[in-house]
């Protein structure tokens, strides 16, 4: 019995001898077992052995390299993965194994993706963007030469430069202006393809508004009286720069108030509060507010703000001598 | 594939961009305004007549403690004519500017230096006028107005008002 066992063992490992598999043969062992690392071992032997004519070692060989990436993070293996999937689709000549191979593929090159995705989430933001290009390149180059771009552009580029604008709000000098530039880019890039998407050009504008006030509100206290005007002139310069991209927003959705309140704020920045632009969109802020803060005084009649806020409503935007004189005096009484 | 979210627009908060100017100025007219002998002991008191929010606040946080010769800065707020006593600087707030002729008959004869906000308020009595031009922040004086609180005013100072009236 012992014999026969033999006998069939000799028989087997002679018979992948002749078919000239046993690399791959084991190394698929290998891999349904999760034994990677020796799997790639067997299929490493495999490609410089005769073996190495088989799609399907090929396709093995990648999948092996992607679990090895899994395992450990090293991007050589991913690139090892997709060097070997593409040799598999060379030697493919039928189409055989198409539909598979360009999926492994896909699902491979796709990493690169994930990657920029997860390294945003982490604040990686060069790194990021890097990943992306990487996948927009290998995407065109292993998966489809015809790719159009044009969305996954938009939405990558707009969410990387918003995590700029949240960037910057934490930084400031040279820092808070190369930044800037940086965020600003990106979303230029998506203004390129798309003049009338409302993101970019909302948060354009509002990072130069920023970067605006932000000049003023840190200005040395110091600051000699001949070089205010200098600090001044060049806020300015970042509320005009603000403003094309503010209006464009407010052209596409009139009914944004975060639009209508950078708008105010750089018409006032530039202009002072006489300003008829000024005064339009500080009467529609205030048209929408002057509600919730009768709301608001109503719930808490010794909020100083809220009264604060009604006596200017009603001695500039909304002219009316009874309610301004009435809230004024409630004002003064609170603050005696 | 991993998804994006896509950010919300940053929200943005409307800032005063001019209070901190205007702060600055007022620091700087202490500086190049000479006051009499009996107004350099003691605090030197800049008040605001008015709001809080801007002037005083941007004043208060950034002034307050620092000095003009030997005199410490203290910044007051005022919300009625009544609470006014001495100060080297009184700033009346747009809202309040109506009361200019009350503050002019009260600090008859002191020497506090009265700045408004508002067109025309040079010929109302105050020393010094903050006003817009173009785009600028600007300020006008009114010499005689600043020598009868006895206040002289540097040619420096003079020199950046948008105008100056004798």
């Amino acid at each position: 019995m012992k014999l026969i066992r033999n006998i069939s063992l000799i028989i087997f490992l002679l018979g992948n001898v002749a078919f000239g598999q046993q690399y791959t043969t084991k190394a698929y062992g290998l891999f349904q077992e999760g034994k990677y690392a020796d799997a790639q071992k067997y299929a490493d032997s495999a490609i410089v052995s005769n073996e190495r004519f088989n799609s399907q070692l090929w396709q093995l060989r990648g999948l092996i390299y992607r679990k090895l990436e899994d395992q450990d993070g090293n991007a050589d293996n991913r690139n090892i993965a997709i060097e070997s999937f593409v040799q598999a689709r060379n030697l493919d000549e039928e189409g055989k194994y198409k539909e598979k191979i360009d999926g492994y593929l896909y699902n491979t090159v796709i990493r690169y993706y994930n990657d920029a995705v997860t390294q945003m989430n982490d604040k990686k933001l060069e790194a990021s963007e890097s990943s992306y290009t990487t996948y927009k390149a290998k995407y065109i180059k292993y998966v489809d030469a015809e790719m159009d771009f044009k969305a996954n552009d938009i939405e990558y580029y707009t969410a990387l430069g918003s995590e700029y604008l949240k960037l910057v709000s934490t930084q400031s000098g040279d820092e808070k202006t190369r930044n800037t530039a940086k965020g600003v880019n990106y979303f230029q890039e998506v203004l390129k393809i798309d003049g009338n998407q409302f993101g970019p050009n909302l948060n354009i504008g509002i990072m130069y508004y920023n970067n605006g006030a932000d000049l003023i509100m840190n200005s040395d206290p110091l600051t000699p009286i001949e070089e205010i005007p200098m600090i001044e002139a060049k806020a300015q310069e970042y509320f005009k720069k603000a403003m094309p991209y503010l209006e464009k927003a407010h052209q596409l959705d009139p009914s944004r108030m975060d639009v209508i309140e950078a708008l105010t704020g750089c018409c006032y920045g530039l202009y002072g509060s006489e300003n008829e632009q000024y005064q339009k969109y500080q009467k529609i802020l205030d048209e929408k507010n002057l509600p919730i803060l009768l709301d608001k005084h109503k719930a808490n009649p010794k909020d100083k703000h809220v009264i604060q806020e009604l006596v200017r409503i009603y001695s500039t935007t909304f002219k009316d001598d009874t309610e301004y004189k009435k809230y004024a005096e409630i004002l003064n009484n609170l603050e005696e | 594939m991993t998804g994006m979210s896509l950010m919300n627009p940053g929200a943005t908060q409307m800032k005063d961009t001019r209070s901190p100017v205007k702060a600055m100025y007022i620091y700087n007219f202490a500086t190049l305004i000479d006051w009499p002998s009996e107004y350099r002991k003691g605090d030197f008191v800049i008040g605001v007549y008015g709001t809080k929010e801007g002037v005083y606040d941007n004043l208060k946080m950034k002034f307050e403690g620092r000095a003009i010769g030997s005199q410490e800065i203290k910044i007051q707020n005022y919300s009625s004519v009544g609470e006014i006593s001495k100060a080297h600087i009184l700033y009346i707030t747009p809202t309040k500017s109506s009361q200019i002729s009350t503050l002019d008959s009260k600090f008859k004869g002191k020497s506090t230096l009265l700045v408004t906000e508002k067109e025309g308020y040079l010929s109302k009595g105050a020393a010094i006028n903050f006003v817009v031009k173009g785009t600028s922040q600007k300020f006008e004086i009114n010499k005689s107005n600043a020598k009868k609180h006895k206040l002289v005013i540097a040619d420096r100072l003079l020199d950046l008002a948008s105008s100056v009236v004798e």
